[in-house]
This record gives structure tokens, sequence and C-alpha cells, in this order.
């Protein structure tokens, strides 16, 4: 009884709130970011910005092809394959659209179930490939933290939980269980996604143009630093 | 921008912030500066107030008045700690040593920013009651920036595409003002900017003039014809700033530019200013005060003489800083064009200008990208063409080009001699086994600091035979005049 009520807030009042705050979230990164950008763009000395060579150089990071010529084949293989799978499946999933159509009246077309499931199990697959990098790798845990590790067990939830939803007569949860799994882990990444380092989903795009101003520096900045610290007339 | 969270540093003088260099002088009043902070590099003097409150004032006014704010917050937010990084770094492929990770360095100036200049960090603060920041965590950061050469090569991997070595750089910058940089490069820098001789050699005028005239009777002695070194001529196209130290140390390279000018019938495009005559710029590696009133020097000088470009000798740091500096303090899109050496060599072989003999160096001959020459893909292919041109037997490092590991010696750490040790033995290892693969006799480096660290490297790994030399060292031998 109480996973149902569980389920029927999640599915409800949770819903709701999990995208008005993924909303919320996308608008502060999106103002925060425009006025960060022009503001540094009418401080540099330089205005001359290289647009296509940025928009070739931000395209060429999201081809998987290129991941077949780094350093760390494997992971950069698994990251693509999750990629694909944690874009593709979330919002072209029929019975997602399904949802939508019966909330918004809006649809799109939806990926065939076959070829849903294939990605969703190369992503579980690719994850656990992460996985094992995040706790096998010196380098990679090394640098992790609580909240990698939280990410990855959201991401592999929402994934296994959403495909026994898909396919409740071989699943050995019970569909309810599944299913809260399901909406909860979900939920909880759209909420965390502006929120945490999956920001990168929304500022990927302006990584390059960030770095190329970074390069852009300020004409006298260097004397107004040296100004607001009382360093004036002071020499090298 | 939001307020440095400096305020807790003033009210709570707990252990944490107690504890700082003051209190830690008082107890050793024999300590030099570098030992009071445990670095393993000389500086002159330190703050000598609280450094922690100190660290965060200059940081809050480096992102006010810079361009750096938006990228810190933007790194700060989405950093993937994947570790790609790592295995571009050729200082974690020596070491193992998770502190070497670039994320990782990249992170202790991040942490800073998260729980000082953001409101989840400062918030977190207040709730636990504690200053993040500590002497110790300033003297972490410290050290780990200077053990980074600033090569960029972990900028290919990093899928979010944060640029490791620009955080190091603004690092660098933050400590500066707080008098945490290298005593090496300051003092040079000093000299530069307020010395007598206004150059990081302190090399005077006269002397400059005498080397010239020395470098040209040797070309005589050589060669059999005259090549005056072109000096304060008015409305020359290029005028000339090699790293200083040239003067001193690289001959033949000088004298191999003064003759390539020659022989392609060229030399009134070029001309050296007694005014300025170094392209030295350290701002590039510690401060972009310093850079910003560098580079003015070389913009003046160039209009004084009334030249059309500024034209950088065999230097690497020189010319990337000139490339990225004039722009954005020259005026934009009205700064002078800044050109690099082996682009005019290059552009007068192309033009079949140049005669040279194809078997002038029967030796087996590579040739080491510098990082700020070759990383951003500016100058890769040009020399290569020039050298295959008369080396019969030129041979490729791997990794190259863009992707090309660092001399080891980058970052103004070539200058720093008392790390040699970690230089040659830690950075400069793979480098060193680079170089024996090759099986080369000549290492051309076009670059002042990749010279000096890879003749330390080839002694120091017992590579004995290997010749360390510039490009157009190589090239004077081939000339056909």
């Amino acid at each position: 009884m109480k996973m149902e009520s569980a389920v029927a807030f999640l599915r409800g009042p949770g819903l709701v709130l999990a995208f008005a705050l993924l909303f919320l979230g996308i608008l502060r990164q999106a103002g925060l970011t425009a006025a960060e950008l022009v503001r540094a763009y009418r401080k540099a000395g330089d205005q001359r910005i290289p647009w296509s060579w940025l928009f070739r150089k931000s395209l060429g990071w999201i081809v998987p092809v290129n991941a077949l010529r780094g350093t760390r084949i494997p992971y950069t293989v698994a990251s693509a394959t999750f990629h694909v799978g944690m874009l593709a499946v979330p919002l072209f999933l029929a019975g997602h659209i399904a949802l939508v159509k019966k909330g918004w009246g809006l649809s799109w077309p939806a990926l065939p179930a076959l070829v849903a499931d294939a990605l969703t199990l190369l992503a579980l697959a690719a994850l656990i490939l992460l996985g094992l990098y995040r706790l096998l790798d010196r380098a990679t845990r090394s640098l992790s933290g609580f909240q990698d590790y939280l990410l990855l067990v959201l991401c592999l939830s929402a994934f296994a939980s959403g495909y026994l939803v898909a396919h409740p007569a071989s699943s050995p949860l019970p569909f309810t269980l599944a299913w809260f799994l399901h909406l909860l882990s979900a939920e909880l990444l759209l909420v965390l996604l502006p929120f945490t380092k999956l920001a990168h989903a929304l500022l990927f795009p302006f990584t390059r143009i960030t770095w190329e101003l970074g390069w852009h520096f300020v004409p006298g900045a260097g004397d107004r630093v040296r100004l607001a610290l009382g360093k004036e007339g002071e020499g090298v | 921008m939001a307020e440095a969270n400096t305020a807790q540093g003033e009210g709570r003088q707990g252990p944490l912030v107690g504890a700082s260099a003051a209190a830690t002088a008082q107890a050793h009043p024999k300590l030099l500066p570098h030992q009071v902070l445990g670095l393993s590099y000389y500086v002159e003097r330190l703050y000598p107030g609280d450094r922690v409150r100190r660290f965060l004032e200059v940081f809050a006014a480096v992102l006010e008045h810079t361009n750096y704010a938006h990228l810190v917050d933007t790194y700060a937010r989405v950093g993937a700690k994947c570790a790609n990084c790592a295995c571009a770094c050729q200082i974690y492929l020596a070491t193992q040593d998770p502190k070497d990770i670039p994320c990782y360095r990249s992170n202790l100036l991040l942490e800073i920013y998260r729980r000082h200049f953001t409101f989840r960090g400062v918030l977190q603060s207040k709730l636990a009651g504690t200053v993040y920041l500590t002497e110790e965590r300033i003297r972490e950061l410290a050290e780990s920036v200077y053990h980074c050469t600033g090569c960029r090569r972990c900028s290919f991997e990093c899928p979010m595409g944060i640029d490791h070595g620009l955080l190091t750089h603004l690092s660098r910058y933050i400590l500066s003002e707080l008098d945490i940089t290298p005593k090496a490069l300051v003092v040079a820098t000093r000299e530069q900017l307020e010395g007598k001789t206004g150059n990081t050699s302190a090399i005077p005028v006269p002397a400059l003039l005498d080397t010239l005239e020395f470098l040209t009777e040797d070309i005589r002695d050589e060669k059999g014809i005259e090549v005056p070194f072109p000096v304060d001529q008015e409305g020359r196209e290029f005028v000339f700033f090699p790293a200083v130290s040239d003067y001193l140390l690289e001959a033949d390279t000088l004298k191999g530019i003064a003759l390539t000018f020659h022989a392609a019938g060229e030399a009134d495009r070029w001309t050296i200013g007694t005014g300025y005559y170094d392209g030295i710029n350290y701002g590039l590696f510690y401060s972009d005060w310093c850079a910003e009133r560098i580079i003015g020097k070389e913009i003046a000088e160039t209009k004084r003489l009334k030249g059309q470009k500024i034209l950088i000798g065999e230097c690497g740091h020189a010319s990337r800083s000139a490339k990225v500096f004039v722009p954005s303090f020259g005026g934009g899109k009205n700064a002078l064009p800044v050109v690099n050496i082996m682009e005019v060599t290059w552009d007068m072989l192309r033009r079949g200008k140049l005669r040279l003999d194809p078997d002038a160096v029967p030796e087996r001959v590579t040739y080491h990208d510098p990082c700020n020459i070759a990383r951003t893909g500016w100058i890769v292919d040009q020399p290569r063409e020039i050298l295959r041109a008369f080396c019969k037997n030129y041979v490729d490092m791997e990794p190259k080009g863009e992707k090309n590991f660092c001399c080891g010696g980058g970052g103004g750490t070539v200058s720093i001699d008392e790390v040699r040790a970690y230089r040659t033995g830690v950075t400069g290892k793979m480098k060193a086994e680079q170089i024996r693969r090759t099986g080369a006799k000549y290492v051309v480096a076009p670059c002042a600091n990749c010279k000096k660290q890879l003749r330390e490297v080839c002694e120091d790994h017992g590579l004995e035979g290997v010749e360390v030399v510039g490009l157009h060292d190589l090239l004077y031998k081939a000339i056909v005049l």
C-alpha cells in the first residue's frame, strides 16, 4: 500500500515538482551564462572571436568517432555509448511520449521498442564499465567523490528499473517496486541536473566559447587588481 | 560577483587561520621565506600578514577585474572527474601520483572558488563554522602549480574542455600578488620592467652592439661574406625580438637568422631596435599585470621604429605571449600582427628565395615541437618542411605536433635552477625516452627554454652525442650563397 502511494506521489506532484525545479535550474544557468559571456566579451581587449572554429571544435567533441582516436579508448567508447542512450531513450521512448501526449497533447516520433531496448542494455553495460573505471582505475578513483558515485548509481538505477518496467514478465522485482525505483531515480536526476556536474548537459555548448574568452585578456585589469589591493605604485 | 568569504577569517581566529606564517616565522626566525611555506623553489619574500585572508582578497579582485570569472564558475560546475587528463600528462605518467593529475591540480583552485565565492559554499562554511582555505592549502597550490609545466596537452583530453593550463596560469597569477613566485622569474622580470638595461638578461645596449659586431665577424670568417645586423632601421616590415638570452647563449641561431635574410636578398625587411630587444615575457607564466607591461614595450618599440609587424625569434613562450597578448592589450583588430621567424623563413623557402644544400646535414635530425608554438596547431609543418629540404635523415618523434610531449621545462620552470633534478628526472623523463628512440644526433628545438632544458635532460639521462640546436643553427650550415 505504502509503495503504491509513493508511486502515486512520484507520478503526480513529484513529477511536476521535478520538472519545475529542472526548469528553474535551467533558467538560472542560462541567465548566468548569457550574462557572464556578454560581460566577458565586453571587457575583452580583442573582440574577434573565431566562431566557426569554435563551432567545429565543439562539434568535434560530440562526434563519437573521435573517441576512437583518444588515449583511453574503452573509457571514451563507454562514455559515448552511455551518452547516446541517455539522450535517446528518455526522449524518444514510446512510453514516455505517450505520457507527454496524455498530459500536454504533444507528440513526436518514437524509437522502435527493440532499438530502445538495445540502447538501454548498451547504456547499462557502458555504465558498469564506467563504474569499474571509477572504482578500479587509480587516477579516476583518486579524483572521485560522493557526487560522482551517487550520479552513477542513479543513472544505473534509472536505466535498469526502466527496463524492468518495460518488461514486467521477465522482472525479478515486483512491478510497483521497479516503477517506484524508476520514478525516484529519474526524478532525482532531473532535479540534480542543473545543480551538480550534470550541468554539463546544459553548459556543454558554451564551454568552448568560455575557454576562448578566458584567453581574451582585459586591458588594464592588472593595474585595477593592484589598485584594489592597495599595491598602487609598488614595483615587481 | 559574490563577495569573498573573508569575514569569517576576521571574527574567528581559530587554529586554522591562527597557525599562519607569522606564528611559524616567529617560532623559526632563521627560516628562509620558501622554507616557511615548505616550497621547493626560492621566493624573495612572503606577504607578512594573514595570507589566507590576503589570498581571498586577491582572488576576489582578480575575479572582479579580469575575464576569468565566467571561466572559473563554469569549470567549477562541470568537472567530470574522469581522469582522462591523467593519460595525457607526462608528469602523472612519470610519477603515478594522484596529486599530479591535471584535474586534481585545477580542483585545488576550483574548490577554493566553490567554498568561498559561491552561495552554496559560503552557506556550507557558515553552517559548519569552519574556514575552508588554510595556509596548508595555499602551500599545496603553490607547490602544485609549479610542478605543472603549463604544456596544455591535457586540454585535448578533457571532455568538458577544461583548460587546466589556463587555471594553472590563473593560480600562479593570484599567488604572485602574495609574492609567492619563483625568485628567478621575479628577478628577471624586475630587471626587464624596472631595471637599467630593460631586459631579462641585463644586457646593456653597448654589449648588444658588440655582440652583433662579433656575430658579423664570425659570419665573415666562416662564410666569407659581410652580413651586418640591421639596427634601429625605421620603416622595416619586422622589428625583431628574440629571447634576449640568445645574444649570450645562442649565437648560431642569430647568425642563421641574419644569413637567411641576407641569402634571400631580403635583409631590408627586418631590424633590431636598441630601445627594446627582448622577446621574453614571463608574464605568460605568472602574472597578467607583468604580461601587459612587457607586451607594451614590444609594441612601443615596433611603433617607434615604424615597423609593421612584431617578429619573434626562436622562442616558444615569447611567440605565444605575443600572439595572445598583443591583440588583447594592443587594440584588438587594430593590433600589430605577430609573426614567428620560422614562418618567415618557410615563406622565403616556398617563394624559392633560399638555395639549400640537400646534403648539408647527413646526420639524423629530429624536431621537438615547443608547446607554445605547436599545441594550438599554429606552427607544426613549416619547420619540418624547412628541415626536410636539407636534412637527408630526418625523423619525427612520436607523438608530435599538437600532441607532442613538453620538454619538461615549460611554464618558466626551466629558469628555476633549484628544481633541476625534478625537471629532468620527472617532467623531462618522457622527452628523454622520446629522443633516445629517435636515435638522432641533432634535436632541433626552436625555443630558448626548450634548448636549455633539453641540454640538461640529455646530460642527466646520459644521452651522449645528442646535440640540441635551433632550426636556424642547422640552416646556417645548409644555405648556399
